[in-house]
């Protein structure tokens, strides 16, 4: 028998994304990979050798994860925490490792079945289908969070559907190799994180209010 | 009598009334959380919320810490050790009983 009480104790987890500031991190962090694909034309801007290097690393990776990092601690120290609530994780979890390590094993399997049909890519440029599989991978990530976080937003799961949707006409619609499709569809994925986090917040701010002087 | 009746018997009855059930199942999830969450979460009006955490804090299940954020009153509310064990005695005892 399940245990009844299960979802009410996975509440506090789902709490973590009540306003969308997890969807905004993702979606600079993407933006920061995507930068990578145009690494070659941000390097002419850059000083030659390994300097240039760390300094463009520095810029893709590194400064979206700082600042998402620190935008999402503005947001639930002035925006969330104020309207509905602090919580403080419980950080040994029953289940937590299993779960974190189910998580490690998934995305090591995704990036091995990513690197197979990159592979591939090379080999068939022109090929639909790979460009096809290629958006049902970049989709994939937001459609499992989607999922997650579906019980308190039920709209990500359409909004996921539409990313795989426009990926799927970006396949067939943008000209050129695979590797061409590829920038513009991280892009666009990146660009679909950010827009679910906008909404998220939006929603999130007008169905809540404002903390006032001695409410609590 | 049979031990799904036994189990039922001995459920906690602290605990087992819905709005503590509630209150107790969502903060053995977490380490700690302010009264603002669980008005949210919960939804109950902040007067019947603050009679079951007295009950709980009674029963030794709960602690409050009354602290400030900058001029706005906050109360900390954390599960004890001996909350912790109860609850999870509670969610054993309402498996079997409904196995």
């Amino acid at each position: 028998m399940s245990d009844p009480l299960q979802e009410i104790i996975r509440r506090p987890a789902l709490y973590e994304n009540v306003d969308g500031t997890l969807d905004l991190y993702f979606g600079l962090m993407l933006t920061g990979t995507a930068c990578i694909c145009y690494l070659p034309e941000l390097m002419r801007f850059l000083p030659p050798g390994i300097a240039g290097y760390l300094l463009a690393m520095l810029g893709v990776i590194t400064l979206p994860m700082l600042f998402g990092v620190w935008l999402r601690r503005m947001v639930r120290k002035y925006i969330t925490y104020p309207r509905t609530g602090y919580i403080a994780p419980r950080r040994a979890l029953p289940g937590k490792f299993r779960n974190g390590v189910l998580f490690v094993v998934g995305l090591s399997v995704a990036a091995a079945l990513l690197a197979s049909v990159a592979g591939l890519s090379r080999s068939d440029t022109a090929s639909l289908a790979v460009r096809i599989l290629l958006a049902a991978a970049f989709a994939f990530p937001y459609a499992v969070f989607a999922i997650r976080y579906r019980s308190r937003q039920p709209w990500k799961p359409f909004a996921a559907a539409a990313m795989l949707a426009g990926l799927v006409l970006m396949a067939a619609l943008v000209p050129g190799g695979v590797e061409q499709w590829s920038r513009p569809a991280m892009l666009f994925t990146a660009c679909g994180w950010f827009l679910s986090g906008f909404v998220t917040l939006w929603l999130y701010l007008r169905a809540t209010r404002a903390l006032t002087a001695g409410a609590e | 009598m049979n031990g799904q009746l036994r189990a039922i018997a001995e459920l906690d009855r602290v605990i087992h009334e819905p709005g503590r059930l509630m209150i107790v199942a969502l903060l053995s999830g977490l380490e700690e959380c302010d009264y603002r969450y669980l008005v949210h979460e919960t939804e109950m009006n902040k007067g019947t919320l603050s009679s079951h955490l007295t009950r709980l804090e009674e029963a030794g299940y709960l602690q409050m810490e009354k602290t400030f954020r900058g001029k706005v009153p906050r109360t900390l509310l954390r599960l004890t050790a001996s909350g912790r064990q109860a609850f999870e005695d509670y969610r054993a005892k309402l498996k079997e009983s409904l196995r």
